[in-house]
């Protein structure tokens, strides 16, 4: 049951001093990359392009967001992505932020900008 | 694209008999082909094309909700309709739970836009859990378009 907010002496933020002598986390926690993609596809992100790059962008630690105008979703997500209704030619804004980050933002934003193999039923698409 | 607006009314299938993957999505097409919105010379065509998209990755979204499609070219624009199974059926979905509530999906062959608009629609509906529950609950046909013409003017 919900009882209302308990007290907490630190409000969830790292207490600095709580490291004792460990050196700090080497973690890039800094500014999120982005890029704006066209989407190439000729059948724009349907489930299968849009189930291909979730499945890539859960691959990062980084959080993945696509924007489509004000419309901003999960880019870790099928069923998100599939809102943006992205037909071909549509301009997303990719955008990653995390560790890795960079890595990230290229594998991604070559998803995007890459033909999804539409072929008809003969065999998956090659993995990788 | 609203729901309402590829979905053929009088196709709807407030209860499905059938309890496995291809046999849902014949009754399912079956419903369309009496209705005379699918042709019945392409019905079994129609089932084999989806059930060929199928073995690329099921359309089972999770949260018991499938949306099986093809392009077709038989039909003129884009066409389907919604289908309940009370038991609900195995359908490889990705989140591995039995799917409840069905999206049929027909689309003609130059219309990415429509298709995807379509989806936006039915995944924006279905992450309503109310609306989900309350598909599953519907006594009837009407009950169904009823919901979907809530939802449309959401």
């Amino acid at each position: 049951m919900y009882t209302g907010p308990t007290q907490s002496t630190t409000g969830g933020r790292p207490v600095s001093h709580l490291n004792g002598s460990q050196p700090p986390q080497d973690v890039m926690n800094g500014e999120a990359l982005r890029r704006v993609v066209t989407v190439a596809n000729p059948q724009g992100l349907h489930m299968r392009p849009a189930a291909a790059f979730a499945k890539a962008a859960r691959q990062y630690q980084s959080a993945v967001t696509v924007s489509r105008d004000d419309r901003s979703v999960n880019g870790k997500s099928q069923i998100d992505l599939l809102l943006l209704a992205a037909e071909p030619g549509a301009q997303l804004v990719l955008e990653v932020s995390g560790e890795d980050a960079s890595l990230a933002l290229d594998a991604l934003g070559a998803i995007l900008e890459s033909v999804f193999e539409e072929n008809d039923g003969a065999s998956p698409p090659p993995k990788g | 694209m609203a729901m309402t607006d590829f979905v053929v009314r009088e196709a709807i299938v407030p209860s499905l008999t059938a309890t496995t993957k291809e046999a849902v999505v014949r009754e399912i097409v079956d419903s369309l082909r009496a209705t005379g919105y699918v042709n019945a010379a392409v019905a079994d065509d129609i089932v084999r094309q989806i059930m060929k998209r199928e073995q690329l990755g099921s359309t089972g979204i999770g949260r018991g909700i499938a949306i099986p499609h093809t392009k077709h070219a038989s039909v003129e624009r884009l066409t389907g309709t919604v289908a309940v199974s009370k038991a609900g059926v195995t359908f490889d979905s990705i989140d591995g739970e039995p799917v409840y509530v069905f999206v049929v999906l027909v689309s003609p062959q130059d219309r990415p836009g429509d298709h995807l608009r379509a989806l936006e629609n039915v995944v924006r509906s279905m992450r309503d859990d109310a609306f989900v529950r309350a598909l599953r609950e519907a006594p009837d046909r009407d009950a169904i378009w009823r919901l979907l013409e809530q939802t449309s003017g959401m």
